[in-house]
């Protein structure tokens, strides 16, 4: 068997395994291992194994999942992420959606303390749903927005999506968060328009809250300052060049651990489950990532990737044809695979192809985070949409799903911005220290 | 609680073996995590602060902190993976898995664990090997010269234990009892 048909049946192998319920980890290793054999010998395949595993475990620079994901979890529990929304409510509540937009604030900030998607959601929808309920918002528009603001986590730093990409592709971890933050504003920016929009047309679904004084405003302000000063020491520490993101990732938690401890809301039960649920996450992430690094050399000696390659770079589209099939393909991906799936399933394929059109791997990692937010509130397995339905039980899936049709459109508005003006992605990563 | 199952019982009272394998391993893995894992994350945070704190307010960098942050994290992944895989923490695509009729999903579910103890077999095997490799060829960290051997070895044993797990699951799958196999994570609440 030549190479290539190696690499068709073990895709196909894998794709079946995954159909079976395999867990996506387990599937990489299987094929990647059985193609390695396949193609290479046993011998090889063993060598590969072994090595890659022992590699991915003790690479220093993932320490900053666990780490980060500790952070969130602890800034989740000590109560910052309350305290980002009741700001955002004392300054915005008053306005029509201002809760919502009160929401889509509170996960910006809570993203830069937390690296998940799910975490942000989560935590901002049992803060903010209860609150927009109370003042009767359509629960299209408030779950809506909690799950499309709780995707900001994958994107504002620190984010694990980036993390993952940039393992797989090799390339620099802070400036990878670091070209997240401007894309993530602009993000943020486009949800609070698709809010206005929406109660502009529908003012019934975003009644206004109550105005808070001016000394409430500032004190709920104070309050959040906390989250500000870590956010600038971590993610300003990594731009200015004082700190590495392991660095930063550690200064971060332990930050975050004293604020919740000094806060008192850190009980011996809430600690116990703050820690496994951190190393739950990042058992779950280096057994992809270890799947990952023996699935790649498969796809690498199988010549699948040069090859498409080669089909792609031919096709009389332009480079920014390729593209924006590349994207078509991970948008539609996106509605039925979960995103860190799709992204160490397609990128040994998509990786080469983008590198071989001359685009920046900094500004494409922007752009595929992007897509993965998208399929995380995409019908019909979008993630944060059955994560805010766990939050709110009785509101009917469909009507989430009607909800998030504008912020999906703002996604997909971001994403044209940042194809048609790459610079926004990567001014930050040019000027960092 | 893991350990404290509240599952149906026998005739005679007792839980089914499979069951009361079950809630044993999730007792172990759990504490393991807890414990083992814990230890080693709260530790990487400390070194690391440690690390930062020495070099940038007395110019006194942790000599080797590199080394010791990189094998804490290796064990913290071996001790944390079978929990990670046992409350969950595995990403399945449920996409087509929702749409099997139960006996199907029954056999995906038995199929799944098999093929999965075939690779962790195969991949604790092999870190052992690599561990004999590394210690007969003096494969050390960079600055204290921290042997590799035992801690390619400590992989493969997370690995078996990961493996338990399946195992345990396979024999509930097959004892009829696929509704015993879910097991919640700890929350985390805010």
């Amino acid at each position: 068997m030549t190479p290539e048909l190696i690499g068709a049946v073990g895709l196909t192998a894998f794709f079946v395994l995954l159909i079976f319920r395999v867990p996506i980890a387990m599937g990489m290793l299987i094929a990647g291992f059985g193609g390695i054999a396949a193609i290479s010998g046993f011998p090889a395949a063993c060598t590969i194994l072994g090595s890659e595993t022992f590699e991915i475990a003790s690479y220093i620079e993932l320490s900053v999942i666990p780490l980060f994901v500790l952070m969130g979890n602890l800034a989740g529990l000590s109560g910052m992420s309350r305290d980002l929304y009741n700001a955002a409510y004392a300054w915005a509540g008053h306005h029509r959606g201002g809760l919502a937009g009160a929401t889509i604030i509170g996960c910006a900030g809570f993203a830069a303390l937390s690296g998940s998607s799910f975490a942000s959601a989560v935590t901002m929808g049992r803060v903010a749903l209860p609150e927009m309920r109370r003042f009767h918002y359509d629960d299209g528009l408030a779950t809506g927005c909690v799950a499309a603001g709780g995707t900001l986590g994958f994107l504002i730093p620190p984010s694990s999506g980036f993390v993952i990409y940039a393992i797989l592709t090799e390339q620099s971890i802070g400036k990878l968060f670091i070209a997240g933050i401007l894309p993530g504003l602009l993000l943020t920016a486009l949800f609070l328009l698709a809010i206005a929009v929406v109660t502009r047309l529908r003012p019934q679904a975003g009644p206004a809250g109550p105005r808070a004084s001016l000394g409430e405003r500032w004190q709920t302000l104070r309050r959040a300052g906390v989250f500000i000063a870590i956010v600038l020491v971590t993610i300003g520490g990594i731009y200015g060049g004082v700190m590495t993101p392991v660095e930063a990732s550690g200064i971060g938690a332990f930050l975050t651990l004293i604020v919740a401890l000094a806060r008192r809301s850190l009980s011996i039960a809430a600690f116990k489950a703050v820690i496994l649920h951190t190393l739950r996450t990042t058992a779950l992430t280096f057994m992809i990532l270890i799947g990952a690094h023996v699935f790649i050399p498969f796809m690498a000696l199988s010549e699948i990737p040069s090859n498409l390659v080669g089909f792609l770079t031919g096709l009389d589209v332009g480079s920014l044809g390729v593209l924006l099939i590349v994207l078509a393909t991970y948008v539609v991906l996106g509605t039925f695979l979960e995103g860190i799936a799709m992204l160490v399933l397609t990128l040994p394929v998509v990786f080469p192809v983008i590198l071989a059109l001359g685009y920046s791997p900094i500004w494409f990692g922007v752009i595929v985070v992007i897509v993965l937010e998208m399929g995380l509130i995409s019908p019909p397995v979008g993630v944060n949409v059955f994560v805010v339905k766990g939050v709110a039980p009785d509101v009917p899936l469909a009507t989430i799903f009607r909800g998030i049709w504008p912020f999906w459109l703002a996604m997909l508005a971001c994403l044209l911005i940042l194809v048609a003006f790459p610079g926004i992605a990567l001014y930050l990563p040019n000027t960092m220290f | 609680m893991p350990g404290k199952s509240t599952r149906p019982s026998n005739a005679d009272g007792m839980p089914p073996l499979p069951v009361r394998l079950m809630g044993g391993v999730d007792l172990v893995v759990r504490q393991v995590a807890l414990w083992g894992g814990g230890a080693m994350l709260l530790g990487l945070m400390g070194l690391t602060v440690a690390d930062v704190t020495l070099r940038y307010l007395f110019n006194a960098p942790l000599y080797g902190a590199r080394d010791v942050a990189k094998l804490m994290l290796l064990v913290m992944v071996a001790l944390s993976v079978a929990y990670s895989a046992r409350t969950g923490g595995q990403v399945v695509i449920e996409f087509f898995s929702r749409r099997m009729g139960p006996r199907l999903a029954a056999c995906s579910e038995a199929g799944a664990r098999l093929a999965g103890l075939a690779m962790l077999a195969v991949l604790s095997r092999q870190l052992w090997i690599s561990g004999a490799n590394a210690a007969a060829f003096g494969e050390t960290s960079m600055a204290l010269g921290i042997p590799y051997g035992p801690f390619y070895r400590f992989l493969a044993l997370g690995m078996l234990l990961y493996a338990a797990v399946l195992v345990v699951e396979l024999l509930l799958i097959l004892r009829g009892r696929i509704q015993d196999l879910d097991q919640p994570p700890d929350d985390v609440r805010s």
